[in-house]
Protein backbone atom coordinates (compact mmCIF):
# COMPACT_ATOMS: atom_id res chain seq x y z
CA UNK A 1 0.00 0.00 0.00
CA UNK A 2 1.84 3.00 -1.26
CA UNK A 3 1.00 6.20 0.52
CA UNK A 4 -0.54 8.64 -1.96
CA UNK A 5 -1.82 11.33 0.31
CA UNK A 6 -0.77 12.05 3.87
CA UNK A 7 -2.24 14.47 6.32
CA UNK A 8 -0.24 16.42 8.88
CA UNK A 9 -1.83 18.15 11.87
CA UNK A 10 -0.29 21.56 12.54
CA UNK A 11 -0.89 23.81 15.53
CA UNK A 12 2.20 25.99 15.64
CA UNK A 13 3.90 23.74 18.24
CA UNK A 14 7.45 22.41 17.96
CA UNK A 15 6.04 18.87 18.03
CA UNK A 16 3.88 19.58 15.01
CA UNK A 17 6.88 21.01 13.16
CA UNK A 18 8.77 17.74 13.74
CA UNK A 19 5.79 15.90 12.29
CA UNK A 20 5.84 18.15 9.22
CA UNK A 21 9.58 17.67 8.75
CA UNK A 22 9.14 13.92 8.81
CA UNK A 23 6.22 14.05 6.39
CA UNK A 24 8.12 16.36 4.03
CA UNK A 25 11.06 13.95 4.07
CA UNK A 26 8.77 11.11 3.10
CA UNK A 27 6.98 13.05 0.36
CA UNK A 28 9.89 14.99 -1.08
CA UNK A 29 10.55 14.20 -4.72
CA UNK A 30 7.57 11.85 -4.92
CA UNK A 31 4.00 12.14 -6.20
CA UNK A 32 2.75 12.00 -2.66
CA UNK A 33 0.54 14.91 -1.62
CA UNK A 34 0.88 16.44 1.83
CA UNK A 35 -2.27 18.02 3.26
CA UNK A 36 -1.50 20.25 6.23
CA UNK A 37 -4.45 20.74 8.55
CA UNK A 38 -5.17 23.02 11.45
CA UNK A 39 -8.23 22.29 13.54
CA UNK A 40 -10.02 25.21 15.15
CA UNK A 41 -11.56 23.69 18.23
CA UNK A 42 -14.74 25.27 19.52
CA UNK A 43 -14.00 24.43 23.10
CA UNK A 44 -10.69 26.20 23.39
CA UNK A 45 -10.80 28.91 20.79
CA UNK A 46 -14.21 29.88 19.59
CA UNK A 47 -16.66 29.72 22.43
CA UNK A 48 -14.95 32.41 24.46
CA UNK A 49 -16.39 35.92 24.58
CA UNK A 50 -15.41 36.62 21.08
CA UNK A 51 -17.01 39.04 18.73
CA UNK A 52 -17.72 38.02 15.18
CA UNK A 53 -14.97 40.33 14.04
CA UNK A 54 -12.39 38.86 16.42
CA UNK A 55 -13.37 35.40 15.29
CA UNK A 56 -13.00 36.35 11.64
CA UNK A 57 -9.58 37.88 12.32
CA UNK A 58 -8.52 34.83 14.26
CA UNK A 59 -9.46 32.56 11.45
CA UNK A 60 -7.68 34.77 8.96
CA UNK A 61 -4.52 34.79 11.10
CA UNK A 62 -4.57 31.00 11.43
CA UNK A 63 -5.04 30.59 7.70
CA UNK A 64 -2.07 32.92 7.20
CA UNK A 65 0.05 30.88 9.63
CA UNK A 66 -0.94 27.70 7.84
CA UNK A 67 0.09 29.13 4.47
CA UNK A 68 3.01 31.03 5.99
CA UNK A 69 5.27 30.45 8.99
CA UNK A 70 4.06 26.95 9.82
CA UNK A 71 4.73 25.59 6.35
CA UNK A 72 7.89 27.47 5.48
CA UNK A 73 9.92 24.31 5.02
CA UNK A 74 7.58 23.20 2.24
CA UNK A 75 8.23 26.37 0.27
CA UNK A 76 11.98 26.86 0.66
CA UNK A 77 14.47 26.56 -2.17
CA UNK A 78 14.84 22.95 -3.24
CA UNK A 79 11.55 21.96 -1.60
CA UNK A 80 9.96 19.33 -3.77
CA UNK A 81 6.74 18.57 -1.95
CA UNK A 82 3.27 18.71 -3.41
CA UNK A 83 1.03 20.16 -0.73
CA UNK A 84 -2.06 22.14 0.22
CA UNK A 85 -3.59 23.37 3.45
CA UNK A 86 -6.99 22.95 5.08
CA UNK A 87 -8.42 24.91 8.01
CA UNK A 88 -11.27 23.07 9.64
CA UNK A 89 -13.55 23.63 12.64
CA UNK A 90 -14.40 20.81 14.96
CA UNK A 91 -15.01 20.05 18.65
CA UNK A 92 -11.62 18.39 18.99
CA UNK A 93 -8.31 18.20 17.18
CA UNK A 94 -8.62 14.46 16.67
CA UNK A 95 -12.16 14.58 15.24
CA UNK A 96 -11.21 17.47 12.95
CA UNK A 97 -8.20 15.59 11.61
CA UNK A 98 -10.27 12.44 11.04
CA UNK A 99 -12.93 14.46 9.23
CA UNK A 100 -10.40 15.96 6.83
CA UNK A 101 -8.67 12.59 6.41
CA UNK A 102 -11.96 11.14 5.18
CA UNK A 103 -12.70 14.13 2.95
CA UNK A 104 -9.36 14.14 1.17
CA UNK A 105 -9.02 10.34 1.22
CA UNK A 106 -5.72 10.32 3.12
CA UNK A 107 -3.68 7.11 3.47
CA UNK A 108 -1.65 8.22 6.46
CA UNK A 109 -1.99 10.68 9.32
CA UNK A 110 1.10 12.31 10.81
CA UNK A 111 1.07 14.10 14.17
CA UNK A 112 3.60 15.28 16.71
CA UNK A 113 3.96 13.45 20.00
CA UNK A 114 3.41 16.78 21.70
CA UNK A 115 1.11 19.59 20.73
CA UNK A 116 -2.50 19.43 19.59
CA UNK A 117 -4.12 20.31 22.86
CA UNK A 118 -3.72 21.66 26.32
CA UNK A 119 -3.74 20.21 29.78
CA UNK A 120 -7.07 18.43 29.44
CA UNK A 121 -5.83 16.68 26.33
CA UNK A 122 -2.71 15.60 28.12
CA UNK A 123 -4.63 14.27 31.07
CA UNK A 124 -7.03 12.37 28.83
CA UNK A 125 -4.28 10.97 26.70
CA UNK A 126 -3.67 13.69 24.13
CA UNK A 127 -5.13 14.22 20.70
CA UNK A 128 -2.28 12.37 18.99
CA UNK A 129 -2.84 9.26 21.07
CA UNK A 130 -6.60 9.45 20.71
CA UNK A 131 -6.08 9.48 16.97
CA UNK A 132 -4.01 6.31 17.07
CA UNK A 133 -7.00 4.58 18.66
CA UNK A 134 -9.76 6.03 16.52
CA UNK A 135 -8.51 6.86 13.04
CA UNK A 136 -9.32 4.60 10.11
CA UNK A 137 -5.87 5.20 8.64
CA UNK A 138 -2.45 4.37 10.06
CA UNK A 139 -1.22 7.19 12.31
CA UNK A 140 2.43 8.19 12.68
CA UNK A 141 3.40 9.81 15.98
CA UNK A 142 6.65 11.74 15.50
CA UNK A 143 8.70 12.42 18.65
CA UNK A 144 9.84 15.91 19.39
CA UNK A 145 13.48 15.03 19.94
CA UNK A 146 13.77 12.55 17.15
CA UNK A 147 17.11 11.53 15.73
CA UNK A 148 18.33 13.24 12.63
CA UNK A 149 17.98 11.40 9.36
CA UNK B 1 22.72 3.80 5.46
CA UNK B 2 19.98 1.23 5.20
CA UNK B 3 16.84 2.16 7.02
CA UNK B 4 15.46 -0.12 9.71
CA UNK B 5 11.80 -0.63 10.33
CA UNK B 6 10.90 -2.42 13.56
CA UNK B 7 7.47 -4.02 13.71
CA UNK B 8 5.81 -5.54 16.73
CA UNK B 9 4.39 -8.97 15.92
CA UNK B 10 2.33 -10.86 18.48
CA UNK B 11 0.34 -13.35 16.44
CA UNK B 12 -2.81 -11.22 16.30
CA UNK B 13 -4.51 -10.08 13.09
CA UNK B 14 -3.79 -6.43 13.77
CA UNK B 15 -0.11 -7.11 14.26
CA UNK B 16 -0.14 -8.86 10.90
CA UNK B 17 -1.63 -5.68 9.42
CA UNK B 18 1.28 -3.82 10.98
CA UNK B 19 3.73 -6.26 9.40
CA UNK B 20 2.08 -5.85 5.99
CA UNK B 21 2.29 -2.07 6.29
CA UNK B 22 5.93 -2.25 7.37
CA UNK B 23 6.83 -4.53 4.46
CA UNK B 24 5.12 -2.23 1.95
CA UNK B 25 6.99 0.73 3.40
CA UNK B 26 10.29 -1.18 3.35
CA UNK B 27 9.73 -2.12 -0.29
CA UNK B 28 9.49 1.58 -1.20
CA UNK B 29 12.65 2.55 0.65
CA UNK B 30 14.78 -0.57 0.44
CA UNK B 31 14.62 -0.83 4.22
CA UNK B 32 15.26 -3.79 6.50
CA UNK B 33 12.22 -5.09 8.38
CA UNK B 34 12.75 -6.49 11.85
CA UNK B 35 9.78 -8.40 13.21
CA UNK B 36 9.97 -8.38 17.00
CA UNK B 37 7.83 -10.69 19.08
CA UNK B 38 7.86 -10.02 22.80
CA UNK B 39 6.75 -12.86 25.02
CA UNK B 40 6.11 -12.91 28.70
CA UNK B 41 7.48 -15.27 31.34
CA UNK B 42 4.46 -17.33 32.48
CA UNK B 43 3.41 -17.16 36.12
CA UNK B 44 2.71 -20.87 35.86
CA UNK B 45 3.21 -23.34 33.07
CA UNK B 46 6.45 -24.09 31.37
CA UNK B 47 8.70 -21.38 30.13
CA UNK B 48 9.87 -23.47 27.19
CA UNK B 49 6.33 -24.03 25.97
CA UNK B 50 5.54 -20.34 26.01
CA UNK B 51 8.75 -19.47 24.25
CA UNK B 52 8.20 -22.15 21.62
CA UNK B 53 4.65 -20.91 21.01
CA UNK B 54 5.95 -17.36 20.59
CA UNK B 55 8.54 -18.59 18.14
CA UNK B 56 5.87 -20.37 16.14
CA UNK B 57 3.63 -17.28 16.06
CA UNK B 58 6.49 -15.15 14.84
CA UNK B 59 7.61 -17.63 12.19
CA UNK B 60 4.03 -18.04 10.98
CA UNK B 61 3.41 -14.30 10.65
CA UNK B 62 6.68 -13.76 8.79
CA UNK B 63 6.05 -16.75 6.53
CA UNK B 64 2.64 -15.35 5.58
CA UNK B 65 3.95 -11.92 4.71
CA UNK B 66 4.36 -11.11 1.05
CA UNK B 67 8.07 -10.38 0.87
CA UNK B 68 8.18 -9.84 -2.89
CA UNK B 69 10.29 -6.83 -3.77
CA UNK B 70 12.04 -6.65 -0.42
CA UNK B 71 15.76 -6.09 -0.70
CA UNK B 72 16.46 -7.92 2.57
CA UNK B 73 14.74 -10.89 4.19
CA UNK B 74 12.65 -10.09 7.27
CA UNK B 75 14.72 -10.39 10.44
CA UNK B 76 12.97 -12.30 13.22
CA UNK B 77 13.64 -11.32 16.82
CA UNK B 78 12.22 -13.06 19.84
CA UNK B 79 12.46 -11.15 23.12
CA UNK B 80 11.23 -11.73 26.63
CA UNK B 81 10.14 -8.95 28.98
CA UNK B 82 7.71 -6.08 29.49
CA UNK B 83 6.28 -5.35 26.03
CA UNK B 84 6.62 -1.56 25.84
CA UNK B 85 10.12 -1.49 27.29
CA UNK B 86 11.38 -4.23 25.02
CA UNK B 87 9.89 -2.57 21.93
CA UNK B 88 11.36 0.81 22.85
CA UNK B 89 14.71 -0.85 23.33
CA UNK B 90 14.45 -2.72 20.02
CA UNK B 91 13.60 0.59 18.34
CA UNK B 92 16.62 2.46 19.63
CA UNK B 93 18.41 2.61 16.28
CA UNK B 94 15.34 2.18 14.12
CA UNK B 95 13.98 4.73 11.67
CA UNK B 96 10.40 3.70 12.22
CA UNK B 97 8.39 1.50 14.57
CA UNK B 98 5.15 -0.06 13.33
CA UNK B 99 2.53 -1.43 15.72
CA UNK B 100 -0.96 -2.81 15.22
CA UNK B 101 -3.79 -1.13 17.05
CA UNK B 102 -5.26 -3.39 19.62
CA UNK B 103 -8.97 -3.22 20.20
CA UNK B 104 -9.42 -2.03 23.75
CA UNK B 105 -12.14 -0.67 25.97
CA UNK B 106 -12.06 3.11 26.27
CA UNK B 107 -12.04 3.09 30.06
CA UNK B 108 -9.14 0.68 30.21
CA UNK B 109 -7.20 2.73 27.70
CA UNK B 110 -7.77 5.93 29.67
CA UNK B 111 -6.73 4.33 32.92
CA UNK B 112 -3.80 2.23 31.88
CA UNK B 113 -2.83 3.45 28.46
CA UNK B 114 -1.86 1.04 25.72
CA UNK B 115 1.40 -0.40 24.47
CA UNK B 116 1.27 1.84 21.40
CA UNK B 117 0.68 4.96 23.55
CA UNK B 118 3.59 4.16 25.75
CA UNK B 119 5.93 3.29 22.86
CA UNK B 120 4.87 6.40 20.90
CA UNK B 121 5.51 8.61 23.92
CA UNK B 122 8.95 7.25 24.60
CA UNK B 123 10.47 5.97 21.38
CA UNK B 124 13.10 8.18 19.76
CA UNK B 125 11.83 7.48 16.26
CA UNK B 126 8.39 7.93 14.69
CA UNK B 127 5.83 5.27 15.63
CA UNK B 128 3.09 4.16 13.24
CA UNK B 129 -0.09 2.68 14.68
CA UNK B 130 -1.92 0.63 12.05
CA UNK B 131 -5.66 -0.04 12.47
CA UNK B 132 -7.08 -3.45 11.68
CA UNK B 133 -7.96 -3.89 8.05
CA UNK B 134 -11.55 -3.02 7.12
CA UNK B 135 -11.44 -5.90 4.66
CA UNK B 136 -11.13 -8.25 7.60
CA UNK B 137 -7.95 -9.96 6.47
CA UNK B 138 -7.27 -12.56 9.08
CA UNK B 139 -4.35 -14.64 10.25
CA UNK B 140 -6.00 -16.85 12.81
CA UNK B 141 -7.71 -19.87 11.42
Amino acid sequence: MTVRRLLVGLDGSAGAQRALEWAAGLASGTDMEVVVVHVLTYGTELVRDMSFETMTNWRRDLAADLEGAWTELLRGPGAAVRWRSVLVESDSASSGLMQVAAEVDADLLVVGAQGHGGLVDRVLGGASYRLTHLARQPVVVVPRDRQAG
Amino acid sequence: MTRRIVVGVDGTDTSFEALRWAVAEARTHGAIVEAVHVWQMPSHGRRDDVEAAAQTDLARAVALADVGGLSHPIVKKLRCGPVSEVLIDAARDADLVVLGRRPQARTKRLLKGSVSDSVARRARCPVVVVPSSPSGMTLSG
